[in-house]
């Protein structure tokens, strides 16, 4: 357990501190976190996750109840507040490395697009403002980022 | 493909890949919004705390003379 603690505290705080502003409330949810870690470390099989994937279930649950308890849930993305998705077969550091790969083969302004909507939750009409484009060009150059970044995955996720 | 992208975006607030970490920092770095009223006011007072700094050292090096 202590190996475990010392191998994700910071990966666990530093999700939770992405997530909640207030750090007081991240540093709580990090410590309710191994504390459910500790308690499931018995039932946890290697063979359905990897402890990464497990360990990120757990925290991501538990920034959802967060939001839920606080009656907050509309803050967060419907699609990230999901706690129930089946998406188990991408949480693994391989895909992330799949991702950064097709990202650097995208042209510069199509690689920030998808990361500016998907990671920074930037509107399209947002980042149209800030890259000085009409909000159509912007869509048609979504669409086509999209397009090539499928392409580009499409045997890894 | 919408939503396993946003899922492996938030993974890697988790994970923190180095390579996607360094791509996203420069996505962001390029498209920052102009400096908000209240980033300006810290600015502002960086300079303040800057220019007294000067100042005081502007004074020794006068006092040395």
């Amino acid at each position: 357990m202590e190996q475990i603690y010392r191998e994700y505290s910071g990966k666990v705080l530093r999700y939770a501190r992405s997530k909640i502003s207030n750090p007081q409330d991240a540093e709580d949810i990090c410590s309710a976190v191994f504390l459910k870690i500790q308690r499931g470390l018995p039932l946890y099989d290697s063979a359905r996750s990897s402890l990464s994937t497990w360990i990120y279930s757990i925290a991501h649950n538990a920034v959802v109840d967060f939001y839920r308890r606080a009656h907050a849930a509309e803050l967060l993305d419907e699609e990230i507040a999901c706690t129930e998705d089946g998406f188990e077969d991408i949480y693994r550091d391989e895909m992330l490395e799949a991702l950064a790969a097709a990202l650097e083969r995208l042209p510069p302004r199509e690689s920030d697009v998808i990361i500016l909507h998907y990671y920074t939750g930037k509107t399209l009409k947002e980042i149209a403002d800030l890259m000085k484009m009409s909000y159509s060009n912007m869509k048609s150059l979504h669409k086509k980022a999209l397009s090539r970044l499928k392409k580009l995955l499409q045997f890894a996720i | 493909m919408d939503k396993r992208l946003k899922r492996l975006f938030d993974f890697q607030r988790f994970a923190g890949n180095r390579r996607l970490a360094a791509l996203i920092e420069r996505a962001e770095f390029s498209h920052a919004e102009s400096l908000s009223d209240e980033d300006l006011e810290k600015v502002s007072a960086a300079g303040d705390i800057d220019t007294a700094r000067i100042g005081k050292e502007g004074e020794g090096q006068n006092g040395n003379e």
